[in-house]
C-alpha cells in the first residue's frame, strides 16, 4: 500500500482544547482525512472521562487545556501504569513554539507536536510520520514515553527533508524565540546526528 | 531504528489499534485527503465570519475603555486573552494570516502585561485597529468568493 494512504476510517479520535471552534475546523479536518469517531473534550477532566466512556486510539491535545495545560496531562497518561492509553499517541497542538515548551511536550512523551495555527497539511503529515514510523517507548525511572532518540529516515512524501534535518539540533539558540514546524520536527526526532 | 537507551531506561515495543488500523488497504490519499479538507474548510466561511464577528465583539468588550492603568493581575486580561488566543489559532487555518498575525501580537502583549509590565493602551487599540482590518479581509473574501489562503 502506498504510504500516503492513512485509513482512519472506524478509529476513535479525541481532540481536547478549549476552544470549541478550532475544535471544529480540526473535526471537519480529521473527517476528510477520513475520520469518522471523533470526540471533543474542554478540559482535562473532559478528557480523563473520555478515555473511560470511549475507545480512545488517537488524543490531539493543546498545550494550554484547562486547568493545567496538555503537557501535564499527556504526562500523567504516561505515568498512569495500569492504564491502557499508556501508549496511545499523543499529538501536541501549540501555538507556543518556543524550545522550552517544545522540549518539555517531547519530555512529556508526546509523539508529536504541531505548531498553530494548524496547516491541512502539516496535519497530514504529522498523523502520517506517526502512522508509519511508530516508535518503541523507553521505559525509565524518571520518564516513560515515545524513544527521543532515534535516527530520522525522513518523512512520508518527503517531508523533512532539508538541510536543517542533518544540523545539530543544539544548534537552535535557547532563545525562547518562537520555531518553525521543521525546527520543532527536528527537535522531537532528537538523536539524529547519532 | 531506536537507539539502544542509556541508563537504566528499558526499550518496550509498542503496538497500538492506531497503527494496527491505520494501515488497513483503502483510507484516502494524502492528494485527496487534502484537496477534501481544504473544500470543507471554504465551506465554513461565512460561518467562520460570524464567529470571528462574536470573538471580537466579546474582546473589545473585554477591554476598558479609558482606562490608563492595569495590573498584571486586572481579570480582563485574562478575559480578553481567551478571545485573543481563539482568533490568533484558527486564523491562518480559515485561511487569513493577517488575523493570526495581529491576535498573535495583542497575545503578546497581553501576555507581558500579565508578567508585570507597564500596560501599553495604545499598542493594544493598534492591535485591535489591524483585527477589525482583518476582520475586513474576511468579509472581502466572502464577497469576492476568494478561495483560502
Amino acid at each position: 500500500m502506498p504510504r500516503e494512504h492513512l485509513n482512519l476510517h472506524g478509529l476513535n479520535f479525541l481532540i481536547a482544547d478549549s476552544n470549541s471552534y478550532f475544535c471544529m475546523i480540526c473535526q471537519s479536518i480529521l473527517r476528510s482525512f477520513g475520520a469518522t469517531k471523533i470526540y471533543e473534550a474542554r478540559t482535562a477532566m473532559d478528557v480523563n472521562r473520555t478515555l473511560v466512556e470511549q475507545r480512545i486510539d488517537f488524543l490531539l491535545c493543546d498545550s494550554n487545556l484547562p486547568p493545567d495545560g496538555g503537557l501535564r496531562l499527556t504526562h500523567e497518561i504516561r505515568g498512569s501504569v495500569a492504564s491502557e492509553y499508556r501508549t496511545i499517541p499523543i499529538l501536541i497542538l501549540t501555538s507556543d513554539t518556543r524550545i522550552n515548551t517544545i522540549n518539555a511536550a517531547r519530555d512529556a512523551g508526546a509523539n508529536m507536536v504541531v505548531a498553530k495555527p494548524v496547516s491541512v497539511s502539516s496535519l497530514y503529515n504529522r498523523l502520517a510520520w506517526v502512522a508509519f514510523h511508530p516508535r518503541s517507548f523507553v521505559d525509565a525511572p524518571t520518564y516513560f514515553g515515545p524513544d527521543r532518540r532515534f535516527k530520522i529516515e525522513g518523512y512520508p512524501t518527503g517531508v523533512g527533508r532539508r538541510k536543517s534535518d542533518h544540523d545539530d539540533v543544539g544548534h537552535v539558540a535557547e532563545s525562547g524565540q518562537a520555531m518553525g514546524q521543521d525546527d520543532i520536527d527536528s527537535l522531537l526526532n532528537l538523536a539524529r546526528k547519532g | 531504528m531506536p537507539n539502544a537507551p542509556g541508563g537504566d531506561g528499558t526499550v518496550v515495543p509498542v503496538s497500538t489499534r492506531f497503527h494496527s488500523l491505520v494501515r488497513r488497504p483503502g483510507g484516502v490519499s494524502r492528494e485527496q485527503a487534502i484537496q477534501s479538507a481544504e473544500a470543507h474548510l471554504g465551506t465554513m466561511q461565512p460561518q467562520f465570519a460570524d464567529w470571528l464577528d462574536r470573538e471580537l465583539e466579546l474582546l473589545i468588550s473585554a477591554i476598558p475603555a479609558g482606562q490608563t492603568e492595569a495590573t498584571s493581575d486586572d481579570p480582563w486580561l485574562a478575559a480578553a486573552h481567551v478571545h485573543c488566543r481563539a482568533m490568533r489559532d484558527v486564523g491562518a487555518t480559515m485561511g487569513f494570516e493577517l488575523l493570526t498575525f495581529a491576535a498573535n501580537n495583542l497575545c503578546d502583549i497581553i501576555e507581558i502585561v500579565q508578567a508585570g509590565v507597564d500596560c501599553p493602551f495604545d499598542a493594544i487599540e493598534s492591535q485591535i485597529n489591524a483585527l477589525l482590518l482583518a476582520r475586513k479581509e474576511v468579509a472581502r473574501a466572502l464577497l469576492t468568493g476568494a478561495r483560502r489562503g
